[in-house]
Parts: structure tokens; C-alpha cells; sequence
């Protein structure tokens, strides 16, 4: 056993923090470390310059763009990321879809569509619930009917799609053998062109104010048949294979690290005598959790023997758990700031800790989220359960 | 980076768990038990009292992981004979400042499991209530520690004592003239002692150190490491036991293991121990680093998230076992109070939380 990083691997992280302190855009840097909303510029900016230097898809085959990195690499590059305050590029293309390409799609698909993912060319969503399933995804009512050309004809809704409203792409489940012996049979992975005829897209507000989610309605649209993935009604194991490592990044240790640091810098300022007691206790108690994450996670990615679909629940349950909880302990540390957003303050330049404090609530408000998406903890408990209980 | 067990521990781990299941015809928790003579020679056969000393002092040169597994399988089985008192703190302490004759009177007997000793140190009460006098060439000891843990069975004692705004470090056998000790037995089974010594006196052979301070903040910090790892092997068996246990226990005509509110909260259960378990390694790998900041943080977050996590586990097993996890004959209680025991020991997880804050926090320095 040896839990050192090696002299590869600390040489690795030297380089990358000097490219990210380099280059990251310094409002863009500034807007996430106050957790604020970029736009969608910001974002495809930075992932370009993340291509350019060969790193926005890291962890796909080296021929179509990938850096050789190891699990223990990605992992401390994802974290660097989320410690130095770049943005985050959008897991959908990169992390989603474009491994289901990856493994399931034809050399056409690939072709297609991965060069484009990687460059941010193309945005997409991700299509999967709808009002009637969301923890149990497989009760799908989208359907997909090949007309007489072969081609599918789509019509259903979805919901809580994440920045559909920059989306140019949504890989989307339909169901298409509605009389499939067991509902997790019958379902397609089909790629839809957003701009295709008979799709709209409405926001949905959430409670800290934001938009970040949309309902997708899909009235009568034409996919070509070509944007199949894999086999006919052979959906649901791409969306299985999807989802497990869709849980694999949502430790998000390096975000939460630069949150508890941010507030052990204003705590110092906006605390005192009993007040800052209390909170130094919290937050220490805080980094204590976060330094049991981060070594669970190393555990994971460098062990042989771990078994990987129970312990990738387990991340998620703490990840969130943790961030959550920093999320939460910043919004009480803010005390009345946190009854209003940033137009409590006078017009003019904020300073770095009245946006912290400003946003306070909306970042807490937001993040209850962590603890839904990406099947909810609870899914995850019975997915620990399943693994380790008989019945 | 690499967190798999190699051939050599895996057969370590393997070969204490037979003997720790086969050691005794009664549950070692029962009254009774505490320090088996059989138990201590076999464990010193198979090199485990020598784990972390060099060959030179008749040890076996082992690694941090080797010990790591040793502790882990004594929690599991809730051995209570003073392994952590023995050869982690005093054998620690010796091995730092012991010299000559004294050194391999002390280490290699230790090894071989013939010297047991057992610290005479502030395990309740702080600063230190033992003064040391040197008189001629020999030193007089004065003054009572109300728990030391592992005195019962010790033949010697290593106590610390004041002296010119240091702290030193003395040999004592505990039949010397003047020296007394009040036996009592812990919530979790184990013996301590009150130990209290009038004017006892030690001839100047038995005088380890005159300024022990620096080996002791170094010695309890691995202290608290291995408990931290019999805690972990404490809260697996547990764990094991509870899941066992939700597999055949029926209720309503079905395993009670089919319940979403227990399945749950078991599923919590495997949280707060994978956890757990990598804090476990953090620490006793950081541990022996010289990095004194890091060491610090690494030992003290690992102390405050096993103690948590520990009761909180612990907690549930009895809950999920119901009545029978309430009864003394069945050893899921005993876990759960070993836990709580040594939680407590060299600083509890408000001691390690406040230490933690003096150092800035639980992070390192910012990448």
C-alpha cells in the first residue's frame, strides 16, 4: 500500500495548475469562485482553449482526442479545475453521450459527432426524464414510430433538462416497442437535431431564481434513422452504462474544497467571539468530511479489489452530502446578507466577499439539487443495499 | 498509488483472524478475559509484538500496512490485551529514546512478548500530576495518575514526569517500594489502573530520557492512528454482523433485510465505513511522515471522522439488531462500546477538532 502521489504524477499536476493559473479568463475565474451563473460564451471559450492545448476530452481513446491520462490523473485534473475556479465544461457531449458513441455507436457516428463534442461545437442535453419517470427512468412515454422511410417519428415530452436552452443536440430515450415483455425493453437512444421542426423548449424557474432547467416537447419530429445509436430497442443499456459513470465524477471534491477555503477566508472577517467559535467548529468539522471523500475517491480510483458500482454510490451520497453542507454553512455564515441577493448592495464594484455573500442563498437554494439529480440518494441507498443485502 | 494488500499482508490478515477466532473457548469480552499469556506468546511467535521496530531490536522491520491490519483484526475481535500501550506507545517511545543496554533490555523483549508495559502518562487529567527528583545518581518519582490503561498487565511501567519544565521518561517496575496500583476494569472490558507512586525510587539505568516531550507528541500521534484502525475493524465486524443479521431475522413472515427504512439505513452504514477506512489509512501512513503539519491534520481529521463515524455506525447496529444487540451475550454491544472507548483515548474527537483549528484546519495548503 502506498497512498504518495509519484513524482509522474506530482510533475503532472505542477504543469496542469500552471496551464489553468495561465490561461483561465480572470472575470471568468472571479464569477465562479462567487458561485455565480456563466454564460454560454464563457463557457465554450474556455473549453476551446482546453482543445487547443489537447485536454478537453482527457479520458476518451487517444484517436479521437484523448490525453492518455489515468483515472488518478483525471481526477486531480477535474479537481484543479474546480480548485483554481476555471469553468467547468459541460459534462452532456463530453461525458455523457460522447462515451455511449464511444462504445456503442457506429464508425459514421463517431466521425460525426465526437470531433464537434470535443470543441464544443455542438451542445447537447440530456433527454431522459419526463413527468411520469424520474427515479424510475424505465417508465418512459416518449415514443419513437419509424415511419415508411424507416426513419423515427418522435413525440413526448421531457423534463429537467439541464441548459437545453443552449443546447444544439439532446440524446433522448424513446420508447419504441410499446409491447416489450418488461418496460426496460423496448426503449431507443436516439440524437435529435434541437433545431429539427416540432421541437420547443419552456424554462423552469428554480428557488434560488435561476434558470437552469426546460421542459423539451417533441411534436411529430422527424429523426433520421442514422441517429440510432446501437441497436433498436436496446436503449436502456446504454442509458445503465451512461449513468454509472456519470456517478463516477459527482464526488466533486474539488469544488467543495475551494468553497470551505473561500469561507475559512471571510470567516475571519464576519465572525467574531461566540459566532466564530461556532462556525470555525462547523467548518473544521467540514474539512474533516471533505478529507475522508478525497481519500475515499483516491481509494477508489487506484484500487484493484473495491467493488465499483456500490462504492460510486457511496461518493455520490457523501459528495453531496458534503457540498451541500458547505453550501449551507456559507448561506448561516452570511447571516442577514443572505436574506437578499446581490441588489442588497450599493451600485458599483462589488468586493470579492459581497459577491460570496450576496449569492449566499441562491447557492444554497441551488445546490439542494446535488442530492436529486443523478439518481437521488435514496436510488443510490438502494444500489448500496442491493450490493451488499440479499433481497 | 496503491491501496491493495500485498501477498505477505493479506496472509498477515488472514492468519490473525483464525487465531483471534480460535484463540479462546469464551468471548473474549466476557469477564475474565484481558490478557491471555497464551494469546501474547503466539502473536509474539508470529513477529506481530515486533511489527514496527527494526531487525536490530529483534523486530520484523514492517511496514505501516502491516500494523494497519494487525489493528484492524484486533478491533474485529475485540482483542483487549494492551497491544496499543505495549508495542505502539511505549515500544514507540523506547525505540525513539532508549540507548544502549537499556534499549536492548526493553525492545527485543518487548518483541518477544516477555516485557509488558503499559504508560504512566495524562490520559484523564492535564498538565501532569508526577514529579521527578534526582537524588545521587538515582531519581525519586512522586505523585498518582487515576487511569492507566493497560497497567494491570503490564510488569513494567514507563512514566512520564515533570522535571525542569520537561518532561521525562522513567522505567518503574510496579512492585518497587512505594508503588501502588487500584485495578478496575473499562465499560469496554479492558483493565486500567489507578497507578500512584510515593517517593518510589529508580536507579538512573531506568531513566530513558531526561526530555521526552518531542518522542511523545510523536508517539501519541501513532497512538491515535492505530486506535483509529482498531476502531475501523470494530465498526467492519459490526457492519458484517448487522447485515448478517438483516439477511435471516425474520418479521412479518420475511427478512427484515427487505425493509427500505433498514436497507437505508444500513446502505448509511457502508458510508460511514468505507470512510472511515480510507481516514484509518490516511492516518496511519501519515503518521510516520515528517511533515509535521500535514502529520497533525492527516491524525487528527482521521481521529474526528472515525470517532463520528464510529458512533454513528455503532449506534445503528444495535438499532437495526433490535433487543437482541441490547443483550450482554452477543457481541454487536461490545463493539459498539469498545468504539466509544477508544474514541476517547489520547484526545476525543472535541480534543482532535480543537488541535485541528489551532492548525488552520483540516486542509492542506492551497494547491
Amino acid at each position: 500500500m502506498n497512498i504518495g502521489y509519484g513524482a509522474e504524477d506530482l510533475a503532472f499536476k505542477q504543469e496542469a495548475l500552471a496551464f489553468l493559473r495561465a490561461n483561465v479568463d480572470p472575470r471568468a475565474q472571479a464569477k465562479v469562485r462567487a458561485g455565480g451563473e456563466l454564460d454560454k460564451q464563457e463557457i465554450v471559450d474556455w473549453v476551446r482553449v482546453l482543445h487547443r492545448r489537447g485536454w478537453a476530452v482527457p479520458h476518451w481513446p487517444r484517436d479521437w482526442g484523448g490525453a492518455g491520462w489515468t483515472l488518478v490523473q483525471q481526477m486531480i485534473f477535474r479537481d484543479l479545475v474546480q480548485q483554481v475556479g476555471a469553468p467547468e465544461a459541460p459534462s452532456f457531449g463530453v461525458s455523457m453521450v460522447g462515451p455511449v458513441i464511444l462504445a456503442f455507436g457506429s464508425e459514421e457516428q463517431k466521425r460525426r459527432y465526437l470531433p464537434r463534442i470535443a470543441a464544443l461545437d455542438d451542445w447537447w442535453c440530456q433527454g431522459f426524464s419526463e413527468p411520469g419517470a424520474g427515479s424510475d427512468l424505465a417508465a418512459l412515454r416518449t415514443s419513437a414510430r419509424r415511419d415508411a422511410s424507416g426513419d423515427f417519428m418522435l413525440s413526448g415530452q421531457k423534463t429537467w433538462t439541464t441548459l437545453a436552452q443552449h443546447a444544439d443536440w439532446i440524446f433522448v430515450l424513446a420508447r419504441t416497442d410499446p409491447d416489450a415483455a418488461r418496460k426496460q425493453q423496448g426503449i431507443s437512444f436516439l440524437l435529435v437535431d434541437m433545431r429539427s421542426a416540432g421541437v420547443s423548449v419552456r424554462p423552469i424557474r428554480t428557488i434560488d431564481g435561476g434558470h437552469e432547467i426546460n421542459e423539451v416537447f417533441f411534436d411529430d419530429v422527424k429523426v433520421p434513422a442514422a441517429q440510432l445509436v446501437g441497436e433498436e430497442n436496446k436503449g436502456w443499456t446504454y442509458a445503465k452504462f451512461l449513468l454509472g459513470n456519470e456517478r463516477i465524477g459527482q464526488a466533486r471534491v474539488g469544488l467543495t474544497k475551494a468553497k470551505l477555503r473561500r469561507i475559512r477566508g471571510v470567516l475571519a472577517t464576519h465572525a467574531a467571539g461566540w459566532r466564530r467559535t461556532a462556525f470555525e467548529r462547523r467548518l473544521v468539522l467540514l474539512e474533516v468530511e471533505l478529507r475522508a471523500l478525497e481519500m475515499t475517491q483516491l481509494r477508489m480510483l487506484s484500487s484493484s479489489v473495491a467493488k465499483p458500482a456500490a462504492l460510486a454510490s457511496v461518493l455520490k451520497i457523501k459528495g453531496s452530502e458534503t457540498l451541500q453542507a458547505a453550501t449551507q454553512l456559507l448561506h448561516d455564515l452570511a447571516g442577514a446578507h443572505a436574506l437578499a441577493g446581490l441588489s442588497q448592495f450599493a451600485d458599483g464594484e462589488l468586493t470579492p466577499e459581497q459577491e460570496l455573500l450576496g449569492l449566499a442563498a441562491a447557492n444554497y437554494f441551488n445546490n439542494r439539487k446535488v442530492s436529486i439529480y443523478g439518481g437521488s440518494n435514496e436510488i443510490q441507498r438502494t444500489i448500496i443495499a442491493q450490493a451488499e443485502l440479499a433481497g | 498509488m496503491d491501496f491493495d494488500l500485498d501477498a505477505g499482508q493479506q496472509l498477515l490478515q488472514d492468519t490473525l483472524r483464525r487465531l483471534l477466532r480460535d484463540a479462546s473457548g469464551h468471548p473474549r469480552w466476557q469477564p475474565g478475559a484481558g490478557f491471555d499469556a497464551g494469546l501474547w506468546r503466539q502473536l509474539a511467535d508470529m513477529g506481530v509484538l515486533g511489527l514496527p521496530f527494526a531487525a536490530a531490536d529483534g523486530g520484523t522491520d514492517a511496514s505501516p500496512t502491516e500494523l494497519l491490519v494487525a489493528l484492524q483484526e484486533f478491533g474485529r475481535a475485540l482483542m483487549l490485551e494492551p497491544y496499543v500501550d505495549s508495542v505502539v506507545l511505549c515500544g514507540g517511545l523506547l525505540r525513539r529514546l532508549a540507548q544502549g543496554e537499556l534499549r536492548s533490555r526493553t525492545l527485543p523483549a518487548i518483541a518477544n512478548g516477555s516485557l509488558v508495559l503499559a504508560l504512566v502518562h495524562d490520559e484523564v487529567t492535564a498538565p501532569c500530576a508526577m514529579r521527578a527528583t534526582a537524588q545521587g545518581g538515582d531519581w525519586f518519582l512522586h505523585g498518582r495518575r487515576p487511569l492507566v490503561a493497560g497497567a494491570p498487565a503490564a510488569n513494567r511501567l514507563l512514566v512520564t514526569a515533570a522535571h525542569q519544565r520537561r518532561t521525562a521518561l522513567f522505567m518503574v517496575d510496579p512492585g518497587s517500594e512505594g508503588a501502588s496500583l487500584r485495578p478496575f476494569r473499562l465499560h469496554d472490558g479492558s483493565w486500567a489502573a489507578e497507578v500512584v507512586l510515593d517517593n518510589v525510587r529508580v536507579r538512573g539505568a531506568d531513566c530513558v530520557s531526561v526530555d521526552a516531550d518531542a518522542a511523545l507528541d510523536r508517539v501519541l500521534d501513532e497512538a491515535v492512528a492505530a486506535v483509529c484502525a482498531e476502531i475501523v475493524g470494530a465498526m467492519e465486524e459490526a457492519y458484517a454482523m448487522t447485515v448478517e443479521y438483516l439477511g435471516t431475522r425474520k418479521q412479518f413472515g420475511v427478512a427484515i433485510g427487505s425493509f427500505q427504512a433498514l436497507r437505508h439505513k444500513a446502505a448509511d452504514m457502508r458510508v460511514d465505513l468505507e470512510h472511515a477506512c480510507s481516514m484509518a489509512v490516511l492516518a496511519m501512513l501519515a503518521g510516520g511522515s515528517d511533515d509535521e503539519a500535514e502529520r497533525r491534520r492527516a491524525v487528527s481529521a482521521a481521529k474526528v471522522h472515525i470517532a463520528r463515524a464510529g458512533r454513528r455506525l455503532g449506534q445503528s447496529a444495535i438499532q437495526l439488531h433490535g433487543a437482541i444487540g441490547m443483550t450482554d451475550e452477543y457481541k454487536v454491544g461490545h463493539l459498539f462500546k469498545r468504539i466509544e472507548s477508544l474514541a476517547r483515548r489520547f484526545g476525543d474527537a472535541e480534543t482532535h477538532t480543537e488541535r485541528l483549528a489551532a492548525c488552520g484546519g483540516a486542509l492542506a495548503e492551497a494547491a
